[in-house]
């Protein structure tokens, strides 16, 4: 007779969540077609805010879909689905980086796909909305743009973030106020004045 | 100006909606008379306009593009939102094969913080603390009772895939569980033999009648050894009833090392005799933690409760 193991936390998923991981892990290949299609442009996203490299990220996507696929089975909904597969990304993003000796990005290589992807209307909004922010915040380092982008783009939570980036989080309070007082410090001092 | 109240660390999140409602409106009452706060609110606000309004609205063309040429067997239909997973399938085989010791040496690396700073802390503690006791008392063996503990309870808590949310996500990584129990079996067994091996120099260097050698001798057989029936025994009944029940076999060693007088006759006290001899017997208490490693490696292969079997 099994006994019984230690008490478990709670599930945190929603029902679409749970239906989709369910059948992932019945090895359901329409499950894998719809994740693709519910979470792959964000997975992209932070793939290649990661690696900065447009190639490079789409392998890494490419990865993690096998990897959600392979290790569906194994994964109990203790955490979001997004946050599950975005620490699969940061996983194969950090091993890609190493792998190819690729420098860490910014915000540029994201921003300038976007901007290619956005038509002319859009980008004369881009320009005239938020331009000194955005600027600002590629001034950040990539450590700090990694936790704004898991913050404000992949709308993770305080605990989601400190596991997918594997950190405490207190560290992950820590970092944020840090980009605060850089973005602070860049709008407020004029670093921006005079670009064009 | 900065505000250290707890809500201030939660604006951003704020800025999202990612609170649950009772922590927006702890946040919502801090910002009534915090004006730093409302500052600070403001420019996230921006934050999330500014990274919102930069991100894709369309998964890019060149990924779907390269999607494409992965696929085997079965058709991809650019634009159709598909992909194929048998193509995901067969790049299984494909996936990074970098030298055997350059895997083994990234995943004990990757284990480090995932293992928990209590683990390593709880373990410096206690040994010091042995430590500090054995010089006082100028008795090396009371290191030997209290080093064999200290590694045992960390290492009952050191594989807790229940109650460790990122277990899953390291899980969801090209690392089997077992890889992942012995990475972790290796790093805590091996600081807490550090640590042993340290305090033993120590006890050396300070007390006069101190072998080294033969001071270890005293911990490194039975540490293994309840390590390793801790492991097992939280694998099975738990990390807190499987440091009880190790922390109980320890306390009866101890009990019948003679500093306890036995009542209910000569057999009670024989075999009170052999289970406290038993313990300083190295011939068979190494093979049996090898045994229980064995033992433990394959528990944790074992298919674990999954949302298919919950459905």
């Amino acid at each position: 007779m099994r006994l019984e193991l230690a008490l478990k936390p709670p599930l945190v998923l929603d029902d679409e969540d749970r239906a989709l991981a369910s059948r992932l892990a019945r090895r359901d290949e329409q499950a894998l077609v719809d994740l693709y299609a519910e979470y792959g442009r964000r997975l992209h996203a932070y793939a290649l805010r990661i690696t900065g490299n447009a190639s490079t990220a789409e392998e890494v996507l490419q990865d993690t879909m096998l990897a959600a696929w392979n290790g569906a089975a194994r994964y109990e909904g203790r955490s979001r689905l997004i946050a599950w597969l975005l620490a699969i990304v940061r996983h194969h993003a950090l091993n890609a980086i190493r792998r190819k000796r690729l420098p860490t990005q910014g915000l540029d290589a994201a921003a300038e796909l976007a901007a290619a992807d956005a038509g002319p209307d859009e980008q004369l909004e881009q320009a005239a909305c938020g331009d000194n922010m955005r600027k600002a915040l590629a001034r950040l380092s990539s450590e700090h743009r990694e936790v704004i982008d898991l913050v404000f783009y992949q709308e993770l939570t305080l605990a989601e973030v400190a596991l997918v980036c594997r950190c405490p989080v207190g560290t992950v309070k820590s970092r944020l106020h840090h980009a605060k007082e850089r973005l602070r410090d860049v709008l407020n001092g004029g670093e921006l004045r005079g670009r064009h | 100006m900065t505000c250290e109240d707890r809500a201030a660390g939660l604006l951003p999140f704020y800025a999202t909606g990612s609170l649950d409602e009772r922590e927006r409106r702890a946040v919502e009452a801090h910002l009534v008379g915090c004006a730093a706060c409302r500052t600070d609110l403001a420019l996230w606000t921006s934050v999330n306009h500014s990274v919102r309004g930069d991100a894709p609205t369309v998964a890019p063309p060149a990924c779907e593009r390269a999607l494409a040429k992965t696929s085997v067997g079965r058709g991809f239909s650019p634009g159709g939102g598909g992909f194929s997973p048998g193509a995901i399938a067969a790049r299984s085989a494909t996936a990074d094969r970098a030298p055997l010791h350059v895997r083994a040496w990234a995943l004990l690396v990757a284990q480090v913080p995932l293992v928990g700073s209590d683990i390593w802390i709880s373990s410096a503690v206690v040994m010091a603390i042995g430590y500090a006791l054995a010089v006082v008392v100028r008795q090396p063996s009371v290191f030997d009772g209290v080093a064999p503990l200290a590694a045992a309870g960390t290492i009952a808590a050191v594989y807790r895939p229940t109650r460790d949310p990122a277990f899953e996500m390291t899980l969801a990584t090209p690392t089997s569980p077992r890889q992942i129990l012995l990475a972790r079996l290796v790093l805590v067994f091996g600081y807490n033999l550090t640590l042993g091996l340290v305090a033993s120099l120590g006890l050396a260097a300070v007390l006069p009648s101190g072998l080294m050698g033969a001071m270890i001798a005293g911990w490194l057989a039975p540490m293994t050894f309840l390590s390793a029936l801790a492991l097992v025994l939280s694998l099975v009944i738990g990390a807190p009833n499987a440091m009880a029940v190790s922390f109980g076999m320890w306390v009866l060693r101890g009990m019948s090392a003679g500093h306890v007088q036995f009542q209910g006759g000569e057999f009670l006290r024989s075999a009170a005799a052999l289970y406290q001899q038993a313990w300083h017997q190295s011939a068979w208490l190494v093979p049996a933690s090898a045994g229980l490693v064995a033992i433990a490696v394959w528990l944790a292969g074992r298919p674990e409760r999954s949302l298919n079997a919950a459905a």
